[in-house]
């Protein structure tokens, strides 16, 4: 049965970037699917949150900083990936406001898997206190795809709230791509709810500061 | 592109019944059963004790203790005092009469003989309004309380007490950036402590050390947020994830064990949909770690066991009496007993290392004790 047909998510697609051309801001508006939900009562039934990887990355602009080995260091440099090394950290002297600052200037990080094991010791708690504790980084996986991965992969997490919303794409992607993103982003959803679509109340689409368009 | 559709599929086995039959071939029997009460409710805690007392929750925030003897589940009183959401139950692993619960009214202590009495509640700092906990732990010694709360303005707490007294003995908030779900404290030893939370993070920390900055050992990056945590033994932990992954961490070497994809296990409990499967929990069993999963498809009541050897999730127990989607359990593996509970108020005790016998239930248990020797599995 469809839920939402094609035609449906082009039409919301198109207003949504056309409202954003007709009032043009100073920055690069980000478009949210917001989801509400049904059937489902926060106090008892099971929480549920997932990590999906979008087909294109919804945030560009995302900033990734590698604490790598030797090996990962090198490659980053050859890539213009910032980069810092065990030295360089140890630099910091787990001095507070410098891990603070070092945890500002980035949206997320990764890390060697030698140094990733170190990261307590090195510099206290002060990318868990961020937020920004760093991913893994294998010697098994490119790094370019690892980035873009991180870039790419966005959080669905029920909260206390039925409703939620997420960050799918940008108002300079084509139609087409946001249409994957959001096609993508919602049947990962619906493969979170315990009931699937019977939990689904509504979805909707909008950037920033435009105006919501019903999908659902 | 097409259309975003509705699989409409009813969830169904892999396999016929009776490869089923052939594959899950360590068999149970359904010892007793009891449901809490006439009203709908959900069991989503239960803590058992050595001795086999066992108490739940139940939704009104209230708590049943039971007594699990021979083949039958006897009620043995009701606590209330919860005002607030009810999140946590757990026994003390040094008096099995002591029950601890944590909520969003803070933490209590029980004393569960003859009518139950509540008789301490834990405080916050002076000044302090009661943080909401959604996890709690005892240590092994029975004498430190540590409970994790929700985010509460910009940080999540972990609290200590020691349980002679009302007043926390300090906390920690600056190694978890969201809710914490779960505080396990090692089976052993007693300074070692486990936290999971929605920020994706696992941590270990050893609190023998004088500041959290010290205490925390290893931050285990999930990358996914934490429902619930384990530890198998010394040194290694289970974490189910909030998507029903499963993954396994050595907390002395920082490292990841193994991963178990919600579809890897969906196809080893040999159901279809991948998207109708759930983690129950992972607990240990003759040296080897057991995955509890069931199935969310048709009536909700598939529920099976598989066994980690080697690479490989081998099917062992298929619960086909099973009548509901299960929230929690605990396994006693001196006894090979698994109790479980969930979503229609039911309580289940099962015996894993049997052969069901076609007799009625109460004749053939009349002989069977709880404490036969321990019999060799499959």
């Amino acid at each position: 049965m469809s839920k939402v047909s094609r035609d449906t998510l082009y039409e919301c697609v198109n207003a949504v970037l056309q409202s954003s051309k007709d009032k043009k801001r100073n920055f690069l508006e980000t478009v949210e699917l917001q989801i509400g939900l049904k059937n489902y009562d926060p106090q008892k039934d099971k929480r549920f949150s997932g990590t999906v990887k979008l087909k294109y990355i919804p945030r560009p602009k995302m900033q990734v900083c590698v604490l790598g080995d030797q090996q990962h260091c090198d490659e980053a440099k050859t890539l213009t990936v910032p980069c810092m090394d065990a030295e360089a950290l140890k630099k910091l002297n787990k001095n507070k406001k410098l891990v603070k600052k070092l945890a500002k200037k980035y949206d997320a990080f990764l890390a060697s898997e030698s140094l990733i094991k170190q990261i307590p010791r090195l510099l206290g708690p002060g990318l868990n206190k961020a937020g920004k504790f760093p991913g893994l980084l294998s010697h098994q996986e490119s790094m370019t795809q690892k980035i873009d991965e991180v870039k790419a992969t966005i959080k669905f997490q029920m909260k206390k709230v039925l409703c939620l919303s997420v960050a799918v794409g940008h108002v300079d992607m084509t139609p087409d791509e946001l249409a994957q993103n959001v096609h993508l982003s919602i049947n990962f959803l619906v493969s979170l709810l315990k009931k699937h679509w019977q939990n689904v109340r509504s979805l909707h689409m909008k950037s920033t500061m435009g105006p919501p368009q019903r999908l659902y | 592109m097409s259309d975003i559709i509705e699989n409409e599929e009813i969830d169904k086995d892999t396999v016929s019944l009776e490869e089923l039959d052939n594959l899950f071939s360590r068999k149970y029997n359904l010892l007793t059963e009891t449901a809490v009460t006439l009203k709908t409710t959900y069991i989503n805690k239960l803590s058992l004790t050595k001795s086999l007392n066992l108490a739940v929750s139940l939704l009104d925030n209230s708590i049943d203790v039971y007594k699990i003897e021979k083949s039958s589940i006897n009620q043995v009183c009701r606590l209330s005092g919860h005002q607030k959401a009810l999140t946590e139950l757990v026994f003390s692993p040094k008096e099995d009469y002591l029950l601890y619960s944590a909520g969003h009214d803070g933490i209590k202590l029980w004393d569960t003989r003859t009518s139950g009495l509540c008789v301490q509640d834990y405080k916050e700092e002076e000044d302090t309004p009661a943080r909401p906990y959604d996890a709690m732990d005892i240590s092994c010694t029975g004498r430190v309380i540590c409970a994790g709360s929700q985010l509460v303005q910009e940080d999540a707490y972990l609290v200590f007490w020691d349980q002679r007294k009302p007043q926390p003995l300090g906390g920690y908030w600056n190694s978890h950036t969201d809710d914490i779900t779960q505080v396990k404290f090692h089976k052993e030893k007693t300074e070692i402590l486990a936290t999971g939370s929605l920020d994706g993070l696992l941590n270990v920390y050893n609190l023998m050390e004088e500041t959290e900055d010290d205490a925390l050992i290893y931050s285990m990056n999930i990358e996914n947020s934490v429902e619930k945590i384990s530890w198998l033994n010394d040194n290694h932990v289970a974490c189910i994830t909030q998507s029903n992954d499963l993954q396994t961490w050595d907390t002395g070497t920082g490292d990841i064990i193994k991963t178990y994809s919600r579809d890897k296990i969906a196809r080893s409990i040999k159901r279809h949909r991948s998207d109708d499967c759930y983690l129950v929990d992972a607990f240990m069993s003759a040296d080897n770690m057991v995955i509890l999963a069931g199935s969310y498809g048709g009536e909700g009541t598939v529920l099976r066991s598989v066994t980690e050897m080697g690479k490989k999730l081998q099917p062992t127990t298929n619960f086909t009496k099973n009548k509901q989607v299960v929230r929690c359990c605990s396994y006693d593996d001196d006894r090979h007993l698994l109790v479980t509970a969930g979503e229609s108020g039911l309580i289940s005790v099962w015996d894993t290392d049997s052969t069901p016998e076609p007799v009625t239930i109460t004749k053939k248990l009349k002989n069977q004790s709880l404490h036969d020797k321990r019999h060799k599995p499959y």
